[in-house]
C-alpha cells in the first residue's frame, strides 16, 4: 500500500481547504479521504509547528464531536476528535491544565524568567556558555539555519539547565528520606546502589559553583577580563581545554567538570525543545494513517 | 458513623478494570442490575491525557519530577510508565502500602482510579493454550486449570471481537490465532531480526499481538501510531475499560457507577451468604456499606484477595474462602531478563524511519513445546523486543561541542536492538500474600505482606533463556552488544502478579471452581487475575477478560434461573 503523506493547509480565506497527497502525486479530497479511512482521525504530519485549524476545521476528522459528557459516567468517555483539535491547536509553549489538577505541567510565566539556583551574573555566564556550545552564527542565534531563531532555544536550555541545578537539593533530601525497605527495592530493582547513590548524593550545584569560579578565574589569569568579555577565539581557546574532545591523558579539574555536566544537560535541554527536535527530524507524536513499517518488503 | 444504601442490585462488582469492565458489561446486557465500586477518582481526558504533550510543554521536559516521585511515589517510580506524563494513572504509595520481608523485595505496581490499570497496560494480547490450562497433566506439577482451552476459546473470540486485538496468524498450537485486525507493520530492524532468527533458530518472529485498533472497529478510530499510549488516548484506539467495555454497560441503563469507593470487606450474613460489601469513601473517609444479591471482586489479583482475607467473622476466621487456608497462595509473576541489544551497524543511516509502532515484534515459546524438550526445567518462556532509530541518545556519546558536534549528532544515526526474554514462575504454596499484622492503609484497611521469591525452575529456566539471548545477539551480529542484565527481575516488577485465589475442581486446594465462584460461597465470585492456577509466560490480561466473560455467562445464566 502507497505511503501517504499529508499537510495541512492554513486556510487563507476561511474556505477550509485540506488536502492529502499520496506518493503517487495524485491529490484525494478531503471527502475521499474519509471516506478511504472511515472514521479514523488520522490526518496531520508532524511539520516542526503544529498549524491552527480554526473552529471550522475542527470537525476536520471525521468523528462525531464528542457525546456531552453528561451521556456517560464521570471517568468513561468516547472517543473524541476534540483533543487532536486542541492539542494541535496549541501552539504554545505550555500545555494549560486547570490550576489545581493532580497532572502538573508548566505554567504559563507572566514575566522574565527568574533564576531559581544562579545568581543573575552566573546565569548571563551559563548563557553565554550554553550559546557557545550549542554553536553560534554570525548573527549570534544558534539556529539550525542562519536567521531562523523562531524561538529563543539559548533560553529555553539555561533555564533547564538552572531548574535541573536547582532541583537538587530537594531531590537529595526526598532520597534520604525513603523508608529502608523502599531503598533496599530500589536497589533490588536496579540490580546495584548505584542509581540511589546517584541520587542521595549528586551535587551538581558545587559542580557548577566550583565550574563558574574556574571560568572566572582563568578568564582573569590569561586575559585579565570576566570571562563574558573575552573574544571569540578566547571562548574557544577555554572550552577546548575543558571539552571532552581534549586528548585522553589531559587531567581533570573542576572546568572539565563542569564542561561535562552542562555539556550533558544541554543535550537533554537542546534535543527536547521544539528547534532541537525538528533539527534531529524527530518523527515521534505524529498522526499515521497506517502502521508506520520499513519502507522495505514486508512479505 | 456508617450510612447504608438500601437498595439492594442485582450484582455489585468491585473494581472497574479489565475484569470488571467485563462482567459489568456482560451482566447489564443480560439484564441485571449492577453496581460497579471503583476505589480510584474518574479520570479526565481534558485533564489527565497527556498523548500529544511535547517534552518542552513540561515542567522537566519529560525527566521526571525526581523529587515528587520520590516523596509520593518512591515504589510506582520504579515503573518505566510512571513518568511525568502518566504519574497520575500510578497509586500514592504511602496511600497504599504493603510489607515483605528483606530478604524478599516485591514490586507491586497499581492504578487506582476508574479503569484501573486499562490506561497504562502494554496492550500484549494472548491467548493460552492447553499448554497453560493442563500444564500438570503434561509435566506433573501442581494442578490443571479447572477447564480447558475449548471451554475458553468461545469467551477469547467474544472479547477479541469486542476489543480488536491486531495480530498475524502463525498456526502456533502453543499460542493459539484469535479473532484478530490486521497485524502491525515490523522496523527494519525487526524485520532483519525476523529473518535472521527464523532462518538460525527456526524461532516464529511476529508483530506483537496488541489491543490496538489497526482498522476502525465498533465505532471507535484506528490508532494513529503515536505511540504514546500509557498517556491516555483520545480516540480510544486501544483497549481501556473506560472507553470501551463500561460505556457499553452504561448504555444498557442498568449501570451504577460509585468511584472513590474503597472495599473494605465482603458483608457475610449469618446464613453464610455475601450480602454486599463495606467500603470506606476515598475522600471523606466515611464508612458506607452497598448490597446486591451477587458480588463479584475484579478489584486486581492481589486485591481481591486482600479483601477476601479481611472479610473474617466467626464462620470464617481466616477470611472468606480461606477454610482451607489455600487463600493468599500460590502467587505468580513473570521474570524477564532484560537490557540484552546492541547497534545494527547495516541500519546506520541520516535518514529517518517513520516510527509510531505501540508494539515491537514477539518471539513466541518455542521450548517444552512439540519436540522441544528442556529436561532442566518445567514449562518455558518467550521474547519481545524492538528495533528502532536513536533519537538523540548517541549524541551522549560524540565528544566536542558547537555547530560540529550538532552536525554530527545530525548526520547519522544509530540504529538499535533489543531483546527481552520472559519466563512463567510456577505456583508455589511458599510465595503468598497475608494481612499484615500491623500496617493499614489510608483508609484504616489492614495493608497486604507480601512474601515472594523465585526458585529453582525459574533459576534454570534463566539459565536457558540467557544462552538465547546471547545466541541470538551473536547472530545479530550486533556492534557494541550488551549482554542481558547478571540478575532476573525483581519479583511484582511485571506487573503480571496473578494466583492467590485460585480455581480448581478440589475445595480443599481451591478458593474458586471453575466458574469463579467461591466454594465456600455460593453467590461470591473473583474474576480477575486472582483466580489464575498457572500463568504461561504469556500476559495474562487478555485471559483475565475471557475468564471475566465466561464467569459473567455463568453468573446471568445461575441468576436467571434463580440458583444464586
Amino acid at each position: 500500500m502507497s505511503k501517504i503523506k499529508v499537510t495541512a493547509k492554513r486556510p487563507a480565506t476561511g474556505n477550509s481547504q485540506l488536502t492529502i497527497q499520496n506518493s503517487e502525486f495524485r491529490i484525494l479530497t478531503r471527502r475521499e479521504w474519509l471516506l478511504k479511512l472511515g472514521e479514523a482521525a488520522v490526518l496531520l504530519g508532524f511539520t516542526g509547528t503544529a498549524p491552527a485549524p480554526d473552529a471550522a476545521e475542527s470537525s476536520l476528522f471525521g468523528l462525531p464531536d464528542a457525546e456531552p459528557a453528561s451521556a456517560l459516567p464521570p471517568g468513561l468517555y468516547e472517543p473524541s476528535s476534540d483533543h487532536l483539535a486542541h492539542v494541535l491547536a496549541s501552539d504554545s509553549l505550555f500545555h494549560a491544565v486547570p490550576p489545581g489538577s493532580e497532572t502538573d505541567y508548566l505554567r504559563p510565566r507572566t514575566g522574565p524568567y527568574q533564576p531559581q539556583f544562579f545568581s543573575p551574573s552566573e546565569f548571563q555566564v551559563v548563557r553565554r556558555l550554553v550559546s557557545l556550545m550549542l554553536g553560534e552564527h554570525d548573527d549570534g542565534s544558534v539556529a539550525a539555519s542562519p536567521g531562523d531563531d523562531h524561538e529563543n532555544v539559548v533560553a529555553v536550555v539555561v533555564e533547564w539547565i538552572d531548574l535541573r541545578v536547582a532541583s537538587a537539593a530537594g531531590i537529595r533530601q526526598a532520597a534520604h528520606g525513603l523508608s529502608p525497605e523502599h531503598r533496599a527495592l530500589t536497589i533490588a530493582f536496579h540490580g546495584n546502589a548505584a542509581a540511589v547513590e546517584e541520587l542521595e548524593t549528586a551535587q551538581p550545584e558545587r559542580t557548577c559553583h566550583e565550574g563558574l569560579q574556574w571560568l572566572a578565574d582563568e578568564s582573569t589569569k590569561r586575559h585579565g577580563k570576566p570571562f563574558l568579555e573575552l573574544s571569540e577565539e578566547q571562548h574557544t581557546a577555554l572550552l577546548g581545554e575543558i571539552s571532552d574532545a581534549r586528548p585522553k591523558d589531559a587531567p581533570e579539574n573542576a572546568g572539565t567538570r563542569f564542561f561535562r555536566f552542562i555539556k550533558h544537560e544541554i543535550i537533554r535541554g537542546f534535543y527536547t525543545s521544539r528547534a532541537g527536535l525538528k533539527e534531529i527530524d524527530y518523527q515521534g507524536n505524529a498522526f499515521h494513517a497506517e502502521s508506520p513499517g520499513c519502507g522495505h518488503d514486508q512479505s | 458513623m456508617s450510612s447504608k444504601n438500601t437498595k439492594v442490585y442485582d450484582a455489585l462488582i468491585v473494581g472497574s478494570g479489565a475484569s470488571g469492565g467485563w462482567v459489568a458489561k456482560e451482566l447489564t446486557e443480560r439484564g441485571m442490575r449492577v453496581l460497579v465500586l471503583e476505589a480510584g477518582p474518574p479520570r479526565v481526558p481534558t485533564r489527565d491525557f497527556t498523548e500529544h504533550v511535547w517534552p518542552y510543554q513540561l515542567k522537566f521536559r519529560g525527566f521526571r519530577d525526581q523529587q515528587a516521585l520520590l516523596e509520593n511515589q518512591p515504589v510506582q517510580r520504579l515503573c518505566y510508565a510512571c513518568d511525568e506524563y502518566s504519574h497520575q494513572f500510578f497509586v500514592n504509595d504511602h496511600e497504599n502500602p504493603y510489607t515483605f520481608p528483606a530478604d524478599k523485595p516485591f514490586m507491586w505496581i497499581r492504578g487506582r482510579q476508574v479503569g484501573g490499570k486499562t490506561f497504562c497496560w502494554a496492550r500484549e494480547s494472548y491467548r493460552y493454550s492447553d499448554y497453560e490450562f493442563k500444564a500438570a497433566s503434561r509435566d506433573g506439577y501442581e494442578q490443571d486449570w479447572p477447564f480447558s482451552y475449548h471451554d475458553l476459546e468461545p469467551y477469547y473470540d467474544k472479547v477479541e471481537s469486542f476489543i480488536g486485538v491486531s495480530a498475524s496468524r502463525e498456526g502456533l498450537e502453543q499460542m493459539p490465532d484469535g479473532r484478530f485486525l490486521p497485524p502491525m507493520r515490523l522496523s527494519c530492524g525487526s524485520l532483519l531480526a525476523k529473518k535472521v532468527i527464523e532462518e538460525k533458530f527456526g524461532w516464529r518472529v511476529m508483530p506483537d499481538r496488541v489491543a490496538n485498533l489497526t482498522v476502525p472497529h465498533n465505532g471507535r478510530p484506528a490508532c494513529h501510531y503515536c505511540d504514546e499510549c500509557s498517556r491516555g488516548c483520545y480516540t480510544a484506539s486501544y483497549f481501556n475499560s473506560p472507553a470501551v467495555t463500561l460505556p457499553a454497560a452504561a448504555r444498557t441503563g442498568r449501570l451504577t457507577l460509585v468511584s472513590d469507593a474503597v472495599v473494605s470487606h465482603v458483608l457475610m450474613n449469618d446464613q453464610g451468604k455475601a450480602e454486599g460489601v463495606g467500603y470506606v469513601e476515598r475522600t471523606t473517609r466515611e464508612h458506607r456499606e452497598a448490597r446486591a444479591k451477587i458480588v463479584v471482586l475484579a478489584a486486581a489479583a492481589l486485591e481481591s484477595t486482600r479483601i477476601l482475607l479481611n472479610s473474617t467473622s466467626r464462620r470464617f476466621p481466616k477470611g472468606v474462602g480461606n477454610s482451607n487456608g489455600v487463600l493468599g497462595h500460590y502467587l505468580m509473576d513473570h521474570f524477564t531478563l532484560e537490557g540484552a541489544g546492541g547497534i545494527l551497524p547495516a541500519l546506520k543511516s541520516s535518514v529517518r524511519e517513520p516510527i509510531g509502532n505501540p508494539a515491537g515484534f514477539l518471539i513466541a515459546k518455542y521450548v517444552n513445546t512439540g519436540t522441544h524438550l528442556n529436561k532442566n526445567f518445567l514449562r518455558g518462556y518467550r521474547f519481545d523486543g524492538d528495533a528502532s532509530q536513536s533519537t538523540y541518545g548517541h549524541a551522549f556519546g560524540i565528544a566536542g561541542f558547537g555547530r560540529d558536534f550538532r552536525r554530527q549528532v545530525r548526520h547519522e544515526f544509530p540504529y538499535y536492538f533489543g531483546i527481552t526474554a520472559q519466563g512463567e514462575c510456577v505456583p508455589r504454596y511458599d510465595n503468598y500474600v497475608a494481612l499484615d499484622p500491623e500496617k493499614k492503609d489510608a483508609w484504616g484497611i489492614p495493608a497486604l505482606h507480601i512474601h515472594a521469591s523465585y526458585g529453582e525452575n525459574e533459576h534454570a529456566m534463566t539459565k536457558a533463556m540467557r544462552e538465547d539471548v546471547h545466541a541470538i545477539l551473536d547472530a545479530m551480529k550486533l556492534e557494541d552488544p550488551n549482554p542481558p542484565h547478571k540478575e532476573i527481575s525483581v519479583f511484582g516488577k511485571n506487573i503480571h502478579e496473578c494466583g492467590t485465589a485460585r480455581m480448581g475442581t478440589d475445595p480443599k486446594t481451591s478458593v474458586l471452581n471453575a466458574f469463579n465462584q467461591v466454594h465456600d460461597v455460593k453467590n461470591l465470585f473473583v474474576t480477575d487475575g486472582a483466580c489464575f492456577v498457572t500463568q504461561g509466560c504469556y500476559e495474562p490480561t487478555l485471559t483475565i477478560m475471557a475468564v471475566s466473560a465466561r464467569a459473567a455467562d455463568y453468573i446471568a445464566e445461575e441468576y436467571r434461573r434463580g440458583s444464586l
